[in-house]
């Protein structure tokens, strides 16, 4: 029973950042209708540059270190959506596509590159203390990670529906063509939505990276997950991404508590995507459609 | 049939003034003659970079299929090569002749590709994409992982004959190659010339219009993807039976996949030449990064950046279009867009017929089509 607990705790945790991800990554697909691969590798990017330079060369304290890490995984995000991505998304769903991976393999090799291939363990940007609750031990990290999440899927939540920023965003998604014609800056809200998920990035990254071992192509791995995660919300519902991440996060976790043979919460992973997916009627999947136009 | 020869009464459509050409039948047999040749003439260590270029060139040529012609993204096919080196050894090691492998091996590639094709193919959209990335993730991290499947015969591949042709030097491997990409390109081009090839090209384009034709769109993605898989499972005994070794799981993991797409981006995604440029390019490419002190991934990351930027199709494509510029530039003033005028005869008197000229100055991009009617010319 204890261990239960504690692998659904585990579970939570690494569900939370799943969530943070897939948070990222449908909230770009809304807006410029692109599926950002490179997603996971903008946060170990930013993650490695927290370590690294701010941590390491500069000497930050951690709450200084952290802030900047999201201010440049925001920067991240416009160079990605400005330098990258943006040109090219008039070419179609295929070539953004096959951009996004230009730029993952990118990133990826240039935190190898800049850092090395070592595998640092990086500091956590909450204290390092562990929790009593009822015979089962909460690090603090994980509490934190849990409410990091809660509070950007509340703030974005808000951020979408109650703002008129919000509201500009639902227009762009809707049709961008009809959101220029009303005189929404449609590109600069763009930008500034890749910015938000470029920030996402970052903290997901950091706050992955001190659960596991820290290897350049982790989190792409994370990336999948919260792929299938967005999938059950039809790339379209931020509640949904978060709940699919939760529930991919605990039985990842349980599978991998209870079964032995290493791997086994990946191939749970995918067998729930194909039954997702089964379960879909072809003519409800229509979200991921390829938008051509603008 | 040679190009510009037409029936007649069926307009031919030219770039510019009409020059002799040789035929790509005699450009082919060149290609095939240089391609057996050229490994008798080189040192024995450049062998093995011939027999890397096949296996290539084999999952480039898959892809094109998949991504340039059906309009579909595939990021698990570093896992299907994986599964052909891995499937491949336990057939080789239990006696079945080389022979018999390669389909076998085929077939399961393609029946593993419907189990991931059909749940995500019947939907539209970048399902496939996502659905192969989570099999490659689980192919890496679980059964490429498994004691069974890694430990087997200490992983080593025997390199077994085919049809009593030795592989066992780099060079008998390479011809074996040849003999299996040559195949591929052949089939692969035949069926891109047959009905299947034209439905899969309307439902790239537009997969409402194909329907609207009646194509029924499902089947054709999900037997573009079956195809592709089982090219990538074939290339996948090659690549064993040339490293001799089934390598770590993550040579077959999902940043190889990446690498992987790579292939025939850089070379030219629309085209089976683009598959055997990227091929070529990319077999070569790991010694010529050494050179700089770049890492191979880095470079493939950059090279799809500016291709996907450039609005080229890769080599394959920039050629062409270097070669079609030349030409028109060395023409005369050529007339008007889509009008009718009497072309200039050939030596063979073959075109005393009606010819579109189509000056070189149209905007960058525009696609010309002319349709045929049934029975009309091929080209």
């Amino acid at each position: 029973m204890t261990q239960f607990v504690n692998l659904t705790i585990a579970g939570l945790t690494i569900g939370a950042v799943y969530a943070l991800v897939s948070l990222g990554v449908v909230v770009i697909y809304r807006i410029s209708r692109v599926v950002n691969l490179a997603h996971g590798a903008m946060g170990i990017f930013t993650t490695f540059v927290f370590h690294y330079e701010f941590n390491q060369r500069l000497g930050w304290p951690v709450g200084v270190s952290f802030v900047a890490t999201l201010a440049v995984g925001a920067v991240l995000g416009v160079v990605v959506e400005r330098l990258f991505v943006g040109p090219v998304r008039p070419d179609g769903i295929l070539t953004t596509l096959v951009m996004t991976v230009g730029v993952l393999l990118i990133l990826t090799e240039l935190t190898v590159q800049f850092w090395g291939p070592n595998q640092p363990v990086i500091a956590s940007i909450f204290p390092d203390r562990t929790i009593r609750l009822a015979g089962t031990g909460v690090t603090v990290h994980q509490l934190g990670t849990i409410g990091c999440v809660a509070l950007l899927g509340a703030g974005l939540y808000l951020l979408l529906n109650r703002t008129r920023y919000g509201r500009a965003i639902e227009a762009i998604a809707e049709d961008p063509g009809a959101a220029r014609i009303v005189g929404l800056p449609v590109r600069l809200i763009t930008t500034s939505v890749w910015a938000i998920g470029g920030a996402t990035a970052a903290l997901a990254g950091m706050l992955y990276i001190h659960l596991n071992t820290l290897e350049q192509i982790s989190l792409t791995f994370v990336l999948i997950s919260s792929l299938v995660a967005a999938v059950l919300g039809g790339f379209n519902s931020l509640l949904l991404a978060v709940v699919g991440s939760l529930a991919v996060g605990v039985a990842f976790s349980l599978a991998q508590g209870y079964v032995s043979t290493p791997g086994v919460g990946d191939l749970i992973v995918f067998g729930t995507l194909l039954a997702v997916l089964l379960a879909f009627r072809p003519d409800q999947a229509a979200a991921l459609e390829s938008v051509s136009e603008y | 049939m040679a190009p510009g020869r037409c029936p007649p009464g069926i307009p031919s459509l030219r770039r510019g003034a009409p020059t002799p050409r040789r035929s790509p039948r005699a450009w082919l047999a060149l290609a095939a003659v240089a391609a057996v040749a050229w490994p008798f003439l080189l040192p024995r260590t450049t062998h093995f970079y011939g027999a890397l270029a096949t296996v290539y060139a084999l999952v480039a040529l898959s892809l094109v299929v998949l991504s340039g012609w059906t309009g579909q993204i595939s990021l698990g096919h570093a896992a299907f090569l994986g599964l052909g080196v891995y499937v491949g050894q336990r057939l080789l090691h239990a006696g079945v002749p080389l022979v018999v492998t390669l389909p076998a091996v085929a077939l399961l590639g393609g029946a593993v590709s419907l189990v991931l094709g059909i749940p995500s193919l019947r939907l539209r959209g970048v399902y496939l994409t996502i659905v192969t990335l989570a099999f490659g993730a689980a192919c890496e991290r679980w059964l490429f992982a498994l004691p069974a499947v890694r430990g087997y015969k200490s992983g080593i591949v025997p390199r077994a004959t085919l049809l009593g042709f030795p592989t066992t030097t780099d060079r008998g491997l390479y011809l074996v190659g040849l003999a299996v990409l040559g195949l591929s390109l052949a089939a692969v081009h035949n069926l891109r010339r047959s009905d299947v090839g034209r439905a899969w090209f309307a439902l790239r384009d537009s997969e409402d219009a194909a329907a609207a034709l009646g194509i029924r769109v499902a089947p054709y993605k999900i037997g573009a993807f079956a195809l592709s898989a089982a090219l990538t499972t074939t290339a996948g005994v090659l690549y064993g039976m040339l490293f001799q070794a089934t390598p770590g799981p993550s040579q077959f993991g999902v940043l190889e996949s990446f690498f992987l797409l790579a292939l025939p981006v850089v070379g030219g995604i629309g085209s089976v030449a683009g598959a055997v440029v990227g091929g070529a390019l990319f077999a070569t490419a790991q010694p010529v990064v050494n050179e700089f002190g770049v890492r191979l991934f880095l470079a493939t990351g950059v090279m799809l950046a500016v291709v996907t930027l450039s609005r080229t199709d890769g080599v394959v494509g920039a050629v062409t279009r270097l070669v079609r510029a030349g030409r028109a530039a060395g023409g005369p003033a050529p007339a008007a867009y889509g009008s009718f005028a009497a072309d200039v005869p050939t030596p063979d008197g073959a075109s005393e017929r009606p010819v579109i000229h189509v000056p070189h100055a149209l905007p960058a991009g525009t696609r010309l089509r002319l349709r045929f009617a049934p029975g009309g010319g091929r080209r």
